[in-house]
């Protein structure tokens, strides 16, 4: 055991490039960090600031066209840097990992419970006989539920917080001394999030493990970690006490990276830096009781829908189970998406719709946009009952344009063979056809102005763009045509949070500017708070409350309101401090 | 300025297509091959040194000779100008049954990915029992039943590369169906007719012309298959198929010349069709673009 002192890991001046097309790219540019044994430290940065790409090269996991160029890297005192023995020795038992997406990094033809005997046993942890057990042991010490039921569970059988528990068991199988995390809660919900850092941070405690926390979250990170490292460009730009780096960072992006993270207490506009916020600020201090038209713009009424699994089985199941004499449920089962949900809204409102993966939020927000069929109840649009034709013909609908949707992976709904002026174009040309080719010309590079996409990049394709300008183009795709209502799914989620601040500040002030209403929906609820004036929490397919903004943060009337609300790190609010 | 930015498409894409080239040493031979057979065999009535039917008795089974480059056959016919205006009608047959199945195969497989259920089942049951059978025998009784004409050759040769493409677009088709700027493309108002020629097909189009390319390589071969065991063109007709079946028997008697050139033209053009294929892919995948 080494003593408290000396660190467990220690890593200095490494540099890592990567080969590409027309030269080499530095990826990690001289970092140095070391962590003592049973530490937690917290590596924040956004993409592309290589702290993904340091932390595989510690253990020699780069990609073919990686190459570590200069620096060492010295664990429990023996170098791993350009010695293949170490290196192989340490990784899996001195050093294990958890990774991003857990389903994939599981075997998907291996139940979970063999998974974790394999990585006891090749840990030589455990011999055949008593590996079972101590599996067990390590699924129940996860706290995975019913661990003996689950044993002999399959990857997709579980849920991805399941996953990433076996992971954690099977890292932990081999007794490691140091846990690399990276992006381990990325991609779950919040609730999730929560149980799934909790389990970690305690085995880690009890069992003295250090840990490496890889995240772009800063609020994760200050929940967790004693020590943040900031990372950007392939460098360290601050290390210290999560609280001085937080709270009293002299560095201009530790700053920056902390104040677009949003949080209670905070203002829309706050989360940009101060020499930026005057391009957003017109009209934010607007009256709050503006005159609201009687008429709500959208109205829904008790909408559902249902999905009905038919059980589609194999030609040879069915033979099997005509053979077997037995009769088999026939009957389909009817899963509810979304059940008796209703809502209005008055023009230029700003509506939210929050809940977690399977709450049902998502397709709400595309039965409102006509884009999949409700199976019951209404949905009136400006008077006009839009419910009533299908969506497959809804195209044609004078209505079509008026409703408009930006989506949530905004490279994924982009066209990869449209340039963004075709992209914004495409839904000018079907609205208004009879547009002059100057006039339409001036509409999309205005669209895009609004957005905030500079009209110099409409002649790139959306490969050519960064995540936030292709955000924008979406933006641009939905507002050329002039709609009344944007529906907003999870626009920002695929974004780091520095950019996400420009998006959200963005949409608001165009919102103010062209009085629009808008339906936002999101996992975050930092995020509605700071975007909308009513918000309506579902879970499983029901609305559990629907009320203001203000009163469902600081009364929430629904237990489950309450968790949600609880469960995103916030920053002023570490795990270490209570511990201490 | 959107003719600036059609301008610098067009001049990125120039430069996309020779960075590509550059990069691939194989397909751009395999390109330069192909573009020469092709310009030749669309000259090739003008400009074969000799007809190509134009018996000579009084040269007959001659060498390769500066006179007649690649020998003369049995009845004294010029063996190089014969396989030029051959490759003529190989490349013919090919283009045509290739892009006969393209077109029909996007049509049949998109409509099986875009309507599913029942029509999608049936088409993937009949693509199945087609491919069950050996293709080159389906190929032969189609030309066996419809006549020894050209046309039926086209026709054997489309119907056998169909499975392939339908396939091909149906899984293309049916992936493309689920990416989020399709359904961006409906909330924008387009018409699902729209959606499948404006935003399915382009994206489907990569992988296509790859087997496009390969498809040619076998309507090629499979055009040259037939001719040689005696379906569909006939002697005198200069075809390669024809041309080696005819060489092969004096082989043994020395004379090589009359089946190797035309078997190597063909062997050649093959397998240049195929080389292709990966770098077209290149060129026509916008996502290499940077």
């Amino acid at each position: 055991m080494t003593d408290q002192g000396v660190p467990l890991l220690e890593v200095k001046d490494l540099a890592v490039s990567f080969e590409v097309y027309g030269g080499r790219v530095n990826a990690v540019d001289g970092v140095s960090l070391s962590i003592k044994p049973g530490e937690t430290l917290g590596i924040v940065g956004e993409s592309g600031s290589g702290k993904s790409v340091m932390a595989y090269s510690l253990v020699g996991l780069l990609a073919g066209n990686g190459r570590i160029d200069r620096g060492s890297v010295r664990f429990e005192g023996r170098e791993l840097q350009g010695n293949r023995r170490n290196v192989a020795e340490v990784r899996g038992r001195g050093i294990a990992f958890i990774f991003q997406n857990p389903r994939a990094a599981l075997n998907p033809i291996r139940s979970v419970g063999d998974q974790v005997r394999d990585a006891l046993e090749t840990a030589g942890r455990s011999k055949r006989r008593d590996s079972a057990r101590r599996a067990l042991e390590l699924l129940e010490q996860v706290r995975i539920e019913r661990a003996r039921e689950r044993f002999g569970a399959f990857p997709h059988e579980l849920s991805g917080g399941m996953c990433q528990r076996v992971l954690i068991a099977m890292a932990l199988a081999a007794r490691p001394k140091l846990l690399i995390a990276d992006e381990p809660t990325t991609g779950l919900d919040v609730t999730t999030q929560r149980v799934i850092m909790d389990t970690l941070y305690e085995l880690s405690a009890k069992e003295g493990l250090a840990t490496l926390l890889i995240t772009h979250d800063v609020g994760l990170a200050a929940r967790y970690c004693r020590r943040i490292a900031v990372m950007c460009g392939g460098k360290v730009v601050e290390t210290g006490s999560t609280r001085n780096v937080l709270e009293r960072s002299e560095n201009a992006y530790t700053q920056r990276l902390v104040a677009a993270t949003p949080q209670v207490g905070r203002a829309l506009i706050e989360l940009l830096p101060p020499a930026e916020r005057a391009a957003f600020a017109a009209g934010t201090e607007r009256n709050e009781t503006r005159s609201r038209s009687i008429a709500p713009l959208l109205a829904v009424q008790d909408i559902s829908k249902t999905f009905e699994s038919s059980r589609s089985e194999g030609l040879f199941a069915r033979a099997f189970r005509r053979l077997g004499g037995t009769a088999g449920t026939e009957s389909a089962i009817r899963h509810y998406a979304v059940r008796n949900v209703s809502l209005t809204l008055a023009r230029g409102e700003r509506f939210g719709i929050v809940g977690e993966s399977g709450s049902g939020k998502t397709t709400m927000s595309r039965m409102i946009a006509r884009l999949l069929d409700h199976t019951e109840g209404r949905i009136a649009f400006d008077g006009c009952d839009i419910g009533a034709t299908p969506s497959a013909s809804f195209a044609r609908s004078a209505v079509r344009h008026r409703i408009q949707v930006v989506f949530q992976d905004p490279l994924g709904s982009l066209n990869p063979r449209f340039t963004a002026y075709e992209a914004i174009c495409n839904p000018l040309r079907r609205s208004e056809s009879t547009l002059s080719t100057n006039d339409r010309q001036k509409r999309i590079v205005t669209a895009a102005r609004q957005a905030g996409l500079d009209p110099a990049l409409l002649s790139r394709f959306p490969h050519q763009l960064s995540g936030g300008q292709q955000a924008r183009v979406g933006i641009a795709r939905a507002l050329v045509v002039k709609p009344e209502l944007l529906i907003l799914d999870e626009p920002t989620s695929a974004l780091d949070v520095s950019v996400q601040a420009v998006v959200l500040n963005q949409l608001a002030l165009l919102q103010r500017q062209l009085g629009l209403t808008y339906i936002l929906i999101s996992h975050d609820l930092n995020v509605i708070r700071l975007m909308c004036d009513r918000v309506m929490v579902m879970r499983s397919g029901r609305v559990v409350e629907l009320n203001d903004v203000k009163t469902i943060f600081s009364a929430p009337s629904h237990p489950y309101t309450r968790e949600l609300i609880d469960a995103i790190p916030d920053l002023s609010d570490s795990i270490m401090e209570k511990a201490q | 300025m959107r003719e600036d930015f059609a301008a610098s498409d067009a001049a990125a894409r120039i430069g996309l297509i020779c960075r590509v080239l550059a990069r691939n040493t194989v397909s751009t031979a395999a390109l330069l091959f192909i573009a020469t057979l092709a310009v030749f065999a669309a000259l090739a009535p003008w400009i074969a040194p000799h007809d190509p039917n134009a018996t000579d008795l009084d040269h007959v089974l001659r060498g390769p000779s500066g006179l007649h480059w690649f020998g003369t056959d049995q009845v004294g016919r010029d063996v190089f100008s014969r396989v030029l205006v051959a490759a003529r009608l190989d490349l013919a047959i090919a283009v045509s049954a290739v892009l006969l199945s393209f077109v029909i195969g996007i049509v049949i497989g998109g409509a099986a990915a875009l309507y599913g259920g029942l029509p999608d089942r049936m088409i993937g049951r009949l693509t199945d029992i087609l491919m069950t059978f050996p293709l080159f025998v389906v190929a032969m009784a189609m030309v066996a039943a419809l006549g020894n004409s050209i046309q039926s050759i086209v026709l054997a040769s489309a119907v056998v590369n169909l499975p392939f493409f339908v396939r091909l677009a149906r899984s293309e088709i049916s992936v493309l169906r689920s990416q989020q700027f399709v359904e961006a493309a409906r909330a924008g108002g387009n018409s699902e007719l729209q959606i499948l020629f404006g935003f399915m097909i382009p994206n489907a189009l990569p992988m296509l012309t790859v087997q496009v390319s390969t498809g040619l390589g076998w309507a090629v071969l499979n055009a040259a298959s037939l001719s040689f065991i005696g379906l569909g063109v006939r002697p005198p007709t200069a075809e390669w198929g024809i041309m080696v079946a005819e060489g092969a028997a004096n082989i043994l008697s020395g004379f090589w010349w009359l089946a190797i050139f035309p078997a190597m033209a063909l062997t050649l053009t093959v397998l240049c069709f195929n080389l292709l294929g990966d770098g077209l892919r290149d060129v026509i995948d916008v996502r290499t673009r940077r």
